[in-house]
């Protein structure tokens, strides 16, 4: 019974003395004990270069949180933190690894209403249809797709390919689509 | 700035209690972690108190199911003036994932609790890290100050 | 044998010592309790960068925390007993302010000592679980009546081996004014090295008195909501609180009167008197402190039990060793 005295004792003496408490507002967690700065997921970011604005970060988005809206000249991206349950899909989806979710997790801020909440946005500029005027894609999607096409396609086709994305990247799909025979580009035309 | 007695008061000595209207447990995880001995919150004066009628901010964790909303709006009731109303999680600011994606009503939800409550401090994060609940806290107690009566 | 007061304005400031001693030491056992749990307590002293918006230091955290209730509102259930229930902190107020004047503190007592000062603060000190016992009742909830019930109980366990030990300092000092035991110790040794029994019976009785572990179960969060202070919101809780504080020093004070010699050791001058009285009520409360800390929280059947059998059986030793000292006509006793 003696030494089991004496083992608290000194527990108690080492808790006394050197509490492990993190003074937060003053002090932050040392490394050692956290999640390694590019582990943890916080605010989102998105780069501005890499970004072209194809959207699927919001189709894969778990809550709805990525929303995207299209206007006549540009399309906005907007991740509203309020809603976002910070899983990373949207990081993990993104073709172009353009969004990354930085470390900044202390957030709060007084407001009455979520919608109140931070939010990130990201804006793109919009192709336009020559043939009806309205909005089609983000010229950059368009220019980056134009270049993993042509990189991955077999060589054989890669020159009509080169040739037929000229033509038809200036129309929208519906544009296109009555367009078709005029440019011969229809689906059917190599039989 | 110097502060009346009666503020100083209230800065330095807020008492939590926490509403848990539905959630998933993990925002009360980190809450709870918030008083265990990594990060203390007893140092602020901060204590945790199981009775609505004992608190002066009033934590609420949790997208409000239809349930539990006008249980949540009677215990809000019970406590007394001046009180601080926090949304801890994005489940409690705008009802999270259990919010549609196409704008629509869950069937299940009362709201987010802005629905049913006027809150005064949002803590966003799935669930927010301990240091973001005392940042939180030390907003509330900002908000506590203004309050006059 | 009528009290008489020596000075009124005496009396108002040993209120205000013994609010003041209680104060620091609630927070002592706070930040004792917080230390051995590895984490801090309230901040001794808050880091720079803080200090303008949580102030210097936290070393009145429960001042503040009465404070705050005072100024908050206060909400009545509807179907309480209204007078009943906002007299009820008033009446614990009032015993505990009249136990606090009664009791010396570093030897000094407004009042010119009188016999039967020890058992008026005793009855004065069962003021406060009737203050309890009839603020639950009348609270009408269930949670009140349920821990108005066990603070009933737990009185009915706690008072035996308490009076008993307190009983036995008087049949050693042959006097039931405390200013008197407070003397007969000085002119011989004090008694807890003379009775060490007692002593500990009285500890353990202290222990549950003031509601810490392991007997804090009328207000045991976990069982109860607050017990019988789930009603009491605002300004009724503060003055609860007040009485709170009150208790813990005037126990303390009577602990150290009754058994530490009133801080008096002779031929000290004053001052270090008043030092010594404040260094062994820390010392004290560091123990009840450790107690509290150690322990996970007993059953009320549990803590009945054992108030029978632990705490008496060390009081009925203690009365035993007092007068077993006192036929043997010791020359410790009768010098």
């Amino acid at each position: 019974m003696v030494d089991g005295l004496a083992k608290l004792t000194k527990e108690l003496l080492r808790g006394m003395l050197k509490p492990v408490t993190v003074n937060y507002p003053a002090e932050r967690l040392p490394d050692e004990f956290t999640l390694s700065l590019e582990e943890i997921r916080g605010k989102h970011r998105f780069d501005e270069d890499k970004c072209v604005g194809c959207g699927a970060c919001n189709v894969v988005c778990s809550s709805g949180a990525i929303t995207v809206s299209d206007s006549q000249d540009q399309r906005v991206l907007k991740v509203e933190v309020a809603r976002c349950i910070f899983c990373g899909r949207c990081r993990d989806i993104c073709p172009e690894k353009g969004l990354e979710l930085t470390s900044e997790f202390e957030l709060s801020q007084t407001g009455s209403r979520g919608g109140d909440c931070v939010k990130v946005e990201q804006k793109i500029s919009m192709r336009r249809c020559e043939g009806c005027g309205r909005p089609t894609f983000p010229t950059k999607q368009i220019d980056s797709v134009k270049t993993r096409v042509l990189d991955k396609i077999d060589p054989s086709s890669k020159e009509t390919a080169s040739r037929d994305l000229e033509v038809y990247v200036k129309y929208c799909l519906d544009c296109r689509r009555t367009r078709s025979y005029a440019f011969n580009i229809h689906p059917r035309k190599s039989y | 700035m110097r502060l009346s007695l009666k503020k100083k008061a209230r800065v330095y000595s807020p008492w939590i209690f926490h509403a848990h209207a539905g959630g998933c447990n993990n925002c009360d995880i980190e809450l709870a972690a918030c008083f265990a001995p990594r990060f203390d919150l007893e140092r602020m004066g901060v204590q945790l108190r199981n009775n609505p009628r004992h608190a002066d901010i009033f934590l609420v964790t949790g997208p409000a199911p239809k349930q539990i909303a006008p249980i949540l709006k009677r215990v809000y009731e019970q406590v007394p003036n001046p009180k601080v109303v926090v949304a801890c999680g994005s489940c409690a600011m705008t009802g999270g994932v259990y919010n549609r994606d196409d704008g629509k009503p869950n069937y299940a939800l009362g709201g987010p609790v802005e629905r049913l409550i006027p809150v005064d401090v949002l803590i966003p994060g799935c669930p927010p890290k301990p240091e973001s609940i005392i940042e939180g806290v030390l907003l509330a107690l900002e908000k506590l100050r203004e309050k006059n009566s | 044998m009528t009290p008489t007061v020596t000075s009124f304005e005496g009396a108002l400031l040993l209120l205000l010592v013994s609010f003041f001693l209680g104060v620091l030491y609630s927070y002592e056992v706070r930040k004792i309790s917080a230390r051995l749990q590895y984490r801090r307590g309230p901040w001794l002293l808050v880091p720079k960068s803080l200090r303008k918006t949580l102030g210097t230091t936290r070393l009145l955290q429960p001042l503040y925390d009465i404070l705050k209730l005072l100024y908050k509102e206060s909400i009545i259930p509807e179907t309480a007993r209204t007078r009943l229930f906002k007299t009820a902190p008033l009446v614990a107020l009032t015993c505990l302010g009249a136990a606090a004047i009664l009791t010396p503190l570093a030897g000094y007592s407004p009042f010119a000592s009188f016999e039967l000062s020890l058992v008026a603060v005793l009855y004065l000190l069962l003021g406060v679980p009737l203050a309890f016992v009839l603020g639950g009742a009348v609270s009408s909830s269930p949670w009140g009546v349920v821990g108005s019930q066990r603070e009933a109980e737990l009185v009915l366990a706690y008072e035996t081996p308490f009076i008993i030990g307190v009983f036995t300092v008087a049949v050693m000092a042959d006097t039931l004014s405390i200013q008197s035991i407070v003397a007969a110790q000085i002119s011989r040794y004090p008694y807890l090295l003379l009775n060490p029994f007692s002593a500990a019976a009285v500890f353990l009785a202290i222990v549950g008195k003031l509601h810490l572990k392991p007997f804090d179960i009328p207000e045991a969060e976990v069982e109860v909501v607050a017990g019988p202070m789930t009603e009491y919101s605002g300004r009724l809780l503060g003055l609860i609180e007040i009485g709170k504080v009150l208790l813990i020093s005037i126990s303390v004070s009577l602990f150290i009167d009754l058994f530490l010699a009133g801080g008096m050791i002779p031929r000290l001058g004053y001052p270090l008197v008043a030092l010594i009285f404040i260094l062994e009520g820390f010392l004290v409360v560091s123990l009840i402190t450790l107690v509290h800390t150690l322990n996970p929280r007993f059953r009320i059947d549990q803590a009945f039990r054992w108030y029978l059998k632990v705490p008496t059986l060390l009081s009925a030793l203690g009365l035993v060793w007092a007068y077993s000292l006192r036929y043997l006509h010791t020359a410790i006793l009768w010098g």
